[in-house]
C-alpha cells in the first residue's frame, strides 16, 4: 500500500519543532563567549553565545536581568542557564537565559568589581566628595535591623561613651531582595525628614551573598545623594562593600561606628576643663606681663629723669662758677680787700667820705679787721 | 546647639591669649568671653538627655516616630 507522504505547512512543522525542542531543552546550561551584545532601552539583552564552530542566539529578558548581578560584555566567557524556545515567526530557536555565571570567578565577585569600577569612574568614591562628620551630632540616625546584635552593640557603645545621646532608628531588612529597597528608602526618609545630623548604615557580618544589598548600585547612589553624612558599618573589619567606598566614612564594625560618631563625653568635659585652666593661666601670665612692663617703664622713666638731672647739674655748676668769678669774694681771693664804714655794708670808694677817727671795717679774702682813720688825703 | 562652634571659639581665645600681641583690656575681655563659652559648653553637655526612637510607617506612607523598646527576648 502506498502511503502518500505527509505535506506539512510551515506553521505545523515549526509548531512541532517548537514542541520537540522546548520539551527536550527545558533546563540547559551552555557555555560560550558573548558576542553581538545589544541592550536596548527596553531592558532586555540580546546576544549570541559562540564557540569555535557554532553560535547560539540568546535573550535575557528584563524580568530575569535582576538575577544576573554583573554586566554582560562582548568577549566575556559565561555559562548561561535557561530554556530553548522557538520563535515561530522567524523559525528561529534561541536560549531564554535565566541565569548567567562568568567563568573564572563568581558572578557576585565580578559584579562587585564592575560596579566598583563604574562608580569610581563616575567619581562617587572621590575623597573630595565626602562630607565631614559633625563633631557632636545632636541626633544620630541608624539604618539597620531593629533586632539582633548590631543595634544592641551600637546602643551599648553609645551608652558607654556618651550617656545622653539621641538616636533615631530607621528599621530595615538587611538581607534578601527587599533589603536594598528598604535601605534606599530609609536613607531617603532621613534626608526628607532632616531630623538627624548623621546616619549610620549598619549590618553584622555575613557572606558576600548576605551583604549583597550593600553592593547594589541603588544603595550606593542613595548614600552618595544623601545630604546627611553617612557612616557605613557593614560586616567585619575585612569586609569591604561598595557602600563602604561611597560612604563619607567607613567604620570597620558597627561598634566602631558608634565610637566614631560621637566623642566620649568625659573627654569633652576634660577638654573644656583644660581650656578653662589655660584661660586662667594665660590671665595670670598676662597680668604680671603687663605689670612688668609698667615696672620697666617706671624704671626707664626714673633713669631718664636722673640722667637729665645729672646733665642739668653740670650746667648749674658752670653757672655757679661763672657767678662766682663775678663775685666780689673772688676778687678778694686775688688779694684785694673791701672797706666800709664800720656798721655799714656799703663799700667805700672815696677817702673824702672819711674823717679822722672814723672806724672802718676791712674785709679780706679770709677774715676782717677794724681800724681807725688817722689821716685822710 | 553650637557646641562645636563654642568649643572652637574657646580654643581660639586660649590661643590668642597666649600670643601676647594683645592689649590688657582686650585680653581681659577675651578672658571673660572664654569663661562664658566654657560655661555654655558645659551646659550643652549637661543638657543632653538620652533618647532612643524608632521610625515606623503607616500604610499610607506617613512617618511616625515612637520610643524604641528593645526586644524582650534577649
Amino acid at each position: 500500500m502506498l502511503k502518500t507522504p505527509k505535506i506539512w505547512t510551515v506553521s505545523e512543522l515549526t509548531h512541532d519543532i517548537k514542541e520537540v525542542l522546548e520539551n527536550i531543552f527545558v533546563d540547559v546550561l551552555v557555555e560560550g563567549e558573548i558576542s553581538n551584545l545589544r541592550q536596548p532601552s527596553s531592558g532586555h539583552s540580546y546576544f549570541s553565545l559562540k564557540d569555535a564552530a557554532s553560535s547560539l542566539k540568546c535573550v535575557l529578558f528584563r524580568q530575569s536581568a535582576g538575577r544576573v548581578k554583573f554586566a554582560l560584555a562582548d568577549g566575556m566567557k559565561v555559562t548561561c542557564g535557561g530554556r530553548i524556545g522557538v520563535y515561530e515567526r522567524d523559525g528561529q530557536y534561541q536560549l531564554y537565559v535565566d541565569t548567567a555565571e562568568p567563568q573564572g570567578k563568581g558572578s557576585l565577585q565580578l559584579a562587585f568589581e564592575q560596579l566598583k569600577e563604574k562608580l569610581a569612574k563616575e567619581g562617587l568614591f572621590e575623597e573630595s566628595r565626602k562630607k565631614p562628620l559633625p563633631f557632636l551630632p545632636g541626633v544620630i540616625g541608624v539604618v539597620t535591623s531593629p533586632t539582633g546584635a548590631v543595634i544592641r552593640d551600637i546602643l551599648h557603645v553609645l551608652d558607654r561613651r556618651f550617656p545622653g545621646h539621641h538616636v533615631i532608628i530607621n528599621p530595615v531588612r538587611v538581607q534578601g531582595d527587599e533589603a536594598k529597597v528598604e535601605v534606599v528608602a530609609a536613607i531617603e526618609d532621613f534626608n526628607a525628614l532632616g531630623n538627624v545630623d548623621v546616619i549610620i548604615l549598619a549590618r553584622g557580618g555575613g557572606s558576600l551573598e548576605d551583604l549583597w544589598c550593600f553592593n547594589e548600585e541603588a544603595v550606593a547612589r542613595a548614600i552618595f545623594n544623601s545630604k546627611i553624612p553617612v557612616i557605613s558599618a557593614i560586616g567585619h573589619e575585612t569586609d569591604y562593600t561598595i557602600a563602604d567606598f561611597v560612604a563619607d566614612r567607613r567604620a570597620p564594625t558597627p561598634s566602631a561606628a558608634a565610637e566614631i560618631v560621637l566623642p566620649a563625653r568625659s573627654e569633652l568635659y576634660d577638654k573644656i576643663e583644660s581650656l578653662t585652666l589655660a584661660l586662667w593661666r594665660s590671665l595670670s601670665d598676662i597680668v604680671p606681663q603687663h605689670m612688668q612692663r609698667v615696672d620697666d617703664l617706671f624704671h626707664g622713666l626714673s633713669r631718664a629723669v636722673s640722667q637729665r638731672m645729672a646733665r642739668e647739674d653740670i650746667k648749674i655748676k658752670g653757672l655757679i662758677d661763672r657767678l662766682e668769678s663775678l663775685s666780689p669774694l673772688a676778687i678778694l681771693k686775688r688779694g684785694y680787700s673791701i672797706t666800709s664804714l664800720s656798721g655799714q655794708n656799703k663799700a667805700l670808694y672815696s677817702a673824702g667820705d672819711l674823717r679822722k677817727g672814723d672806724k672802718i671795717r676791712t674785709r679780706l679774702s679770709r677774715g676782717e679787721f677794724v681800724s681807725e682813720v688817722l689821716e685822710t688825703f | 546647639m553650637g557646641f562645636e562652634e563654642n568649643l572652637k571659639k574657646l580654643e581660639k581665645i586660649v590661643e590668642d591669649l597666649h600670643s601676647e600681641k594683645i592689649s590688657l583690656e582686650k585680653s581681659i575681655e577675651k578672658f571673660e568671653d572664654g569663661v562664658k563659652l566654657a560655661d555654655s559648653c558645659i551646659k550643652s553637655l549637661d543638657s543632653m538627655r538620652k533618647k532612643i526612637e524608632v521610625i515606623s510607617k503607616t500604610k499610607d506612607g506617613k512617618v511616625k516616630i515612637k520610643p524604641f523598646e528593645k526586644e524582650n527576648n534577649e
